[in-house]
């Protein structure tokens, strides 16, 4: 049941019904037994992964409260305070051991699943490199749906618990239903505990607005997703799945519509996971925020995919800045720099690195993309590196950097390196990213946008001109989101026959603009006719 | 709000998306009444803009009815009015369907059914089908058509067959006027669901193919299952059945005859093989054959035409409304046929011999 | 008499915690502001630094669980929090 079937469609509209229909109190369990329908539709046995996944944690924030409690009944008994204080450290080391485990069986599933191949594929390598004749085979695992989505998620609520920021849940299906919840689980947003999960339990009276505003965000996700990322990989596709044929203005075209692509489509799909939560009365964290409209790289992965960025903040950026090592680590810098720029840099540095690489191996199991996590990484230290010089060099040219000329050549400038990023990002290996790269400066290639030989590329002239209404449709949303328009509330204020033109607009672009179902040839028809 | 304005708007919404889908369908099919994609739409919605009531005679069939039988050649030596409701590989079930829908427009006085599709038991691809079933005005007796379990069709091919849209909406890059043109009315087809057809490739194989046997030809059971259910049909609305099949030298043979012949006599329903007449009929085979012997070009048809037109003005008591003002209409599609005719004749002539 | 001496402790503590703040960041208004993390005034880099400086000066230990937006939207976020370890 992909997310852009009529199935999905049919099968949100009846769970939103019943949700309506039950009762209060087992709204949630409507929520839950759905959720776990659509996950055994989509990966039948592979369901015990997530299972093992939800009663690991659930248990192991359980055990963390007792702990908490032992120490806490211990502390009241006693007066001094050292032995108080021994108390708590041992409580707390004995969490850690707790949170530790779990975090290592739930991640040691995922590493197993989605790298081992990588991994023992390297360790070959490695092998054969020293000339030990040792093989690890490979296997063909296949994935549980959603699993790099929903680990995130169950991690972040036992270390939440583990930090003391919430009290462990009691119930089981609740934590079932926050680590499983349908729309959510193939492709985030990743969502928090203490944002989700009370959502998810509180039980949400019809309001015909929600209904109206959901489904309104799904049109419109499915409209990016269909319409237009779909149509933009029909290029991309055949570009980069020969590129060698193609020069210059062509590779860039790709890369620039693949981006279109890539960002019509998880935006278009996170449209429809929030528009199906908010049908049901649910608010979901938002996953993206007009990202090209960022002045720096930084400002751009806090505006895409934003739930991932923040995990990889929370979880990773952190605990690392205030670990004993990096304290260490910033003692020897000042030692070395003083008080300098440099000194604040390196511990920021050292974290940054965890997080990059996190993001990179998170993204897929090869060199490509841990490249593609590090690339940012080396963008954005040299940008850091650079910032006092840059500073000063905008001081002595007296450069306005308010002003909206430079506002847009830091956007322009962001938005090439985030192209760049793509590029790895959809290449098939590294070394075709490098080779396409090389290819965009081979200005021959320049013909081909006046020839019509662009036209022979999956996309024929119509489809241009859909694509670029498309994309200057999703500029006009974006600004106007920019300025602080809520452009459904501005919709609803308008008359009747108007919204109903609009809404029957959207569907209809679907219908016949859409990529979907076997197509069409002519010759298909004219082929044996007897 | 109120509950109950929610949900008359709701459902109006619903109803108004619906109606709307239906209504832009018919654009996006493809319109084929021209020679490159063929006439396929231009004979099946042809039968459907024949006046109520008005033909004596439908036959049922494959190609080897629209490329062999003409209903005006009929018309013109004998007076009564006829339609070929056939599409490609027109299967046995797809002709009772076929049935169904004539049943529902016409009151013809002799089903004519060409029986060379019986042997067959397999069903057309998705696709083929849609030859027949694009072509058709949606109704109940096309969704059982469609979603008879016999058609093999998986759920998306039911899902594309009945919702074209799926299939085509990829063409609206390629509409052209004649897509809206002919998006909402039946196209009236002069030639009565016959497609003229030129070109002669000498059948050059074996003239005593009525002699040769095949043991492997049998009526399998789906096949006897819709026949005996278009003979059911016919008997509860009091037409008439004839079963026949058009002289076919590449793929007819004695075996399939005998089997045919047994069955239609069990059956009590008259079956004229034509096959067996080719001598009376003069079927020339370096001439009349389009395809060396699958089809017949406009000379065999012709031939085949007069044949059996005078088997059903003998056997059956078929008016002639040559006089009647009435079918002055036949008169007019009658001087365009000639027309045709005549021009193909000419390419003919200038061509030569083998040109057709 | 003791409670004045402690009202002007705080409000020493209070002073401290401003001066580190504005060294670390001088470009941000401090005082007054209550959306420090929600308007990404402070980024994560300049809350690591801040709670560097902070944990060195007041010998507490922020961990990565106390990283909350609450507890940094305004200098009176940060005093409570470090208030709150002390004890």
């Amino acid at each position: 049941m992909s997310i852009n079937s009529l199935y999905f469609v049919a099968f949100v509209a009846m769970v939103c019904i019943l949700y309506y229909i039950f009762p209060k109190k087992a709204k949630w369990v409507v929520l839950l037994i759905a959720s776990y329908i659509y996950y055994f539709l989509a990966s039948n046995k592979l369901i015990v992964f997530l299972l093992f996944t939800t009663v690991s944690i659930y248990l192991t924030a359980l055990l963390l409260g007792k702990i908490d409690k032992k120490a806490k009944d211990k502390c009241k008994e006693i007066e001094e305070k050292e032995v108080k204080k021994k108390i708590k450290h041992k409580a707390k080391t004995k969490k850690k051991w707790v949170v530790f485990l779990a975090i290592l069986i739930n991640f040691g599933f995922l590493a197993c699943l989605k790298y081992f191949n990588f991994i023992a594929g390297n360790l070959n390598s490695l092998f054969a490199l020293c000339h030990f004749q040792i093989g690890i085979p490979f296997q063909k695992f296949i994935l549980p749906l959603g699993i790099s989505y929903y680990t995130l998620q169950a991690v972040s609520y036992v270390i939440d618990v583990y930090r003391g920021k919430y009290e462990p849940d009691k119930n089981i299906g609740r934590v079932a239903l926050f680590v499983s919840f349908f729309p959510q689980i193939v492709e985030g947003p990743i969502g928090r505990y203490e944002h989700l999960a009370t959502q998810l339990y509180e039980p949400h009276k019809f309001q015909y607005k929600n209904l109206k505003f959901g489904a309104q965000l799904m049109l419109w996700g499915y409209f990016k997703k269909m319409v237009i990322a779909d149509r933009a990989g029909l290029f991309v596709n055949e570009v980069f799945a020969h590129y060698a044929n193609y020069t210059g203005v062509t590779i860039v075209l790709a890369i620039i519509l693949y981006t279109v692509q890539i960002y019509a489509e998880f935006s278009g799909c996170m449209d429809i996971v929030r528009g199906t939560a908010q049908m049901m009365g649910i608010e979901m964290t938002e996953n993206f925020k007009r990202p090209f409209f960022s002045t720096s790289v930084q400002e751009f992965w806090r505006r895409w995919h934003i739930t991932l960025g923040a995990w990889l903040k929370d979880y990773i950026f952190y605990p690392i800045s205030f670990s004993k090592f990096t304290a260490h680590l910033t003692n020897i810098a000042k030692k070395i720099f003083r008080n300098t720029y440099l000194s604040k840099l390196i511990p920021a540095a050292f974290a940054l690195f965890f997080v990059w690489l996190g993001n990179g191996i998170w993204h897929g199991a090869s060199w490509k993309y841990i490249f593609y996590g590090l690339y940012y990484y080396i963008v954005m230290m040299i940008g850091m590196l650079l910032e006092p010089l840059s500073n000063k060099i905008l001081d002595l040219l007296k450069v306005n950097t308010k002003a909206f000329s430079y506002r847009l050549w830091q956007m322009f400038r962001t938005t090439i390196i985030v192209f760049i990023g793509m590029m790895i990002f959809r290449s098939h290996r590294l070394l075709d990213a490098w080779k396409m790269f090389c290819s965009i400066f081979t200005f021959k290639g320049i013909g081909t946008l006046f020839d019509g030989s662009l036209f022979n590329i999956g996309c024929i002239p119509q489809d241009f001109i859909i694509l670029i209404i498309g994309i200057a449709l999703m500029f006009v949303v974006g600004i106007l989101q920019e300025k602080g328009y809520h452009i459904r509330e501005r919709i609803a204020k308008q008359n009747l026959p108007f919204r109903w033109l609009l809404y029957y607009g959207a569907i209809f672009a679907i219908i016949i603009f859409g990529i979907y179902g076997p197509g069409y040839v002519a010759s298909d028809f004219i082929y044996g006719q007897f | 709000m109120k509950k109950l304005a929610i949900i008359t708007k709701t459902i109006l919404f619903l109803l108004i998306g619906i109606i709307l889908f239906f209504l832009i369908t018919p654009i996006f099919i493809p319109k084929m009444v021209n020679e490159k994609l063929g006439f396929y739409r231009a004979i099946i919605q042809g039968f459907y803009a024949e006046p109520k009531n008005s033909l004596d005679v439908v036959i049922l069939g494959d190609s080897s009815v629209y490329k062999g039988i003409s209903p005006i050649k009929m018309w013109e030596e004998y007076g009564f009015t006829s339609y070929n409701f056939a599409s490609p590989s027109q299967k046995m079930w797809d002709n009772y369907y076929c049935l169904k829908e004539v049943i529902k427009y016409q009151k013809p006085k002799v089903i004519v059914l060409n029986i060379d599709q019986a042997f067959t038991e397999e069903p057309m691809v998705e696709m083929r089908q849609r030859f027949l079933y694009n072509n058709m005005p949606d109704s109940i007796n096309k969704v059982k058509a469609i979603m008879d379990p016999v058609q093999k069709n998986k759920k998306k091919d039911i899902a594309t067959l009945l919702f074209p849209m799926i299939r085509f909406h990829g063409r609206w890059s390629e509409l052209k006027d004649e897509d809206f043109l002919l998006a909402y009315s039946n196209y009236y087809y002069a030639f009565k669901g016959y497609q003229m057809t030129k070109g002669a490739k000498p059948y050059d194989g074996n003239k005593n193919y009525m002699q040769k046997e095949n043991k492997k030809n049998k009526i399998g059971p789906k096949a006897k299952e819709y026949l005996t259910k278009m003979i059911e049909t016919c008997r509860e609305n009091k037409i008439q059945l004839l079963f026949i099949e058009t002289p076919a030298p590449k793929t007819w043979n004695k075996t399939k005859h005998r089997e045919m012949k047994k069955w239609a006599i069990q059956n009590n329903i008259p079956f004229f093989d034509m096959n067996l007449v080719t001598k009376d009929l003069q079927m020339d085979w370096n001439k009349d054959t389009t395809d060396k012997g699958y089809h017949m070009n406009i000379l065999g048809a012709e031939k085949i035409s007069k044949c059996l037109g005078n088997y059903l003005k003998s056997q059956y008591q078929l008016p002639n409304h040559k006089e009647d003002a009435n079918y002055e209409q036949w008169e007019k599609d009658t001087q365009e046929y000639e027309f045709k005719k005549q021009e193909l004749y000419q390419e003919i002539k200038k061509k030569g011999k083998n040109a057709i | 008499m003791g409670a004045r001496l402690t009202q002007k402790r705080l409000e020493e503590k209070m002073e401290e915690l401003l001066k580190l703040l504005k060294k670390i960041k001088p470009e941000v208004n401090f005082e007054g502001n209550e959306h420090l993390i929600d308007n990404e005034e402070l980024d994560s880099f300049d809350i690591v630094s801040i709670v560097a400086a902070i944990n060195e000066e007041f010998d507490i230990e922020i961990g990565a669980g106390d990283i909350v937006p609450e507890n940094f939207n305004s200098i009176e976020a940060i005093y409570n929090l470090i208030q709150r370890l002390e004890d």
